[in-house]
């Protein structure tokens, strides 16, 4: 066996859960190769160190906290505004709320003849963009149904053609 | 009863991920807090405590996926993290020390997933099984993360004792 291969069960050496095999050409291996020899040696040190990190105990601050959490999400909204919290009437008190924000801002703004300038330009762009695309889709359904003509004649021929035979 | 049972488990959980007691303070809230608003979600065939690490391991993995973050985060881990913690306690010998400061630095250079089965099964004393579960993966895949990072701590553990090689 290689050392790649003897890396690979060196764990389930040290569990003691290898084949009788196994365990033979894993130790006549170890006994020829410092190499793996300290390998297994440091991996033993790494598995005793690691089952040796004790657990820490929580602080009692954050346990404090902790306990509070439950509390805080209960209290978060009074009893008689508990029904906003409700997805439905969140949806629509958040609607709601945007759409008086964009009258608000839209009546109380200083210039805003400038606005509705800008606006109906834009609207007006918008249709004029519309209705270039409808023209275009006018031009090519007319054009398909040109060709689907042109090729109607031909297919009835054919098809003729076909029972003649 | 929530906070008593399973609280120490998440912190342990979140400071041997973060190396950062103040991170885990601050990572253990935040669970809970999550913990808290989908308790709706979890369902009585659950096993609970591997419903809740689950979603442990899914709030460190997503806050510290960034790899710059974790790095930096972790570059304040010393001797003094750990002595404070107790997980250096005074009756250790000299070379005892030395082994788990390097071991537990070496922690950090291990992936995240490799990372996290190390600190479920050796640290945390959970089975394979359970490990499998928590991390959503199969057991085999949790065998050979395990014997992965073990290999991987050995061989980083024999580059920082070179002295102790050549005795």
């Amino acid at each position: 066996m290689s050392c790649q291969e003897i890396t690979i069960l060196l764990n389930d050496y040290l569990d003691g859960v290898l084949s009788p095999t196994q365990k033979q050409e894993v130790e006549a291996h170890l006994k020829e190769c410092s190499t793996c020899q300290e390998l297994l040696s440091n991996l033993q040190q790494v598995r005793v160190t690691l089952r040796e990190f004790p657990q820490i105990s929580v602080p009692p601050s954050l346990a404090e906290k902790l306990y509070q959490i439950p509390a805080k999400k209960k209290a978060k909204w009074p009893t008689w505004l508990g029904w906003l919290a409700r997805p439905l009437p969140q949806q629509i008190t958040a609607t709601l709320a945007a759409l008086s924000l964009a009258i608000s801002f839209y009546t109380l703004l200083p210039n805003r003849a400038m606005l509705a300038k800008y606006l109906n330009q834009q609207l007006h762009l918008g249709y004029h963009h519309i209705s270039s695309l409808w023209t275009q889709a006018e031009s090519i359904t007319v054009n398909i149904e040109k060709v689907s003509d042109s090729l109607k004649a031909p297919w009835q021929a054919l098809k003729e053609e076909g029972k003649e035979d | 009863m929530i906070v008593n049972t399973y609280a120490p488990q998440i912190f342990n959980l979140a400071f041997h991920f973060t190396h950062s007691r103040e991170e885990a303070e601050d990572v253990t809230q935040e669970i809970f807090l999550k913990l808290f608003s989908s308790l709706k979600k979890y369902k009585k065939e659950m096993n609970f405590t591997a419903w809740l690490l689950t979603l442990a391991r899914n709030h460190l993995i997503d806050k510290y996926r960034r790899e710059k973050k974790e790095k930096s985060l972790r570059q304040e881990l010393d001797e003094r993290v750990l002595t404070e913690s107790g997980l250096l306690s005074p009756e250790n010998g000299h070379d005892q020390k030395e082994v788990k400061l390097i071991v537990w630095k070496a922690l950090d250079q291990l992936s995240t997933e490799v990372r996290l089965s190390i600190v479920l099964f050796d640290l945390m004393g959970k089975t394979y099984e359970e490990t499998a579960e928590i991390l959503d993966v199969p057991v085999g895949t949790i065998k050979s993360r395990i014997n992965r990072g073990r290999l991987q701590l050995a061989r980083l553990l024999a580059d920082q004792q070179p002295q102790k090689r050549r005795i």
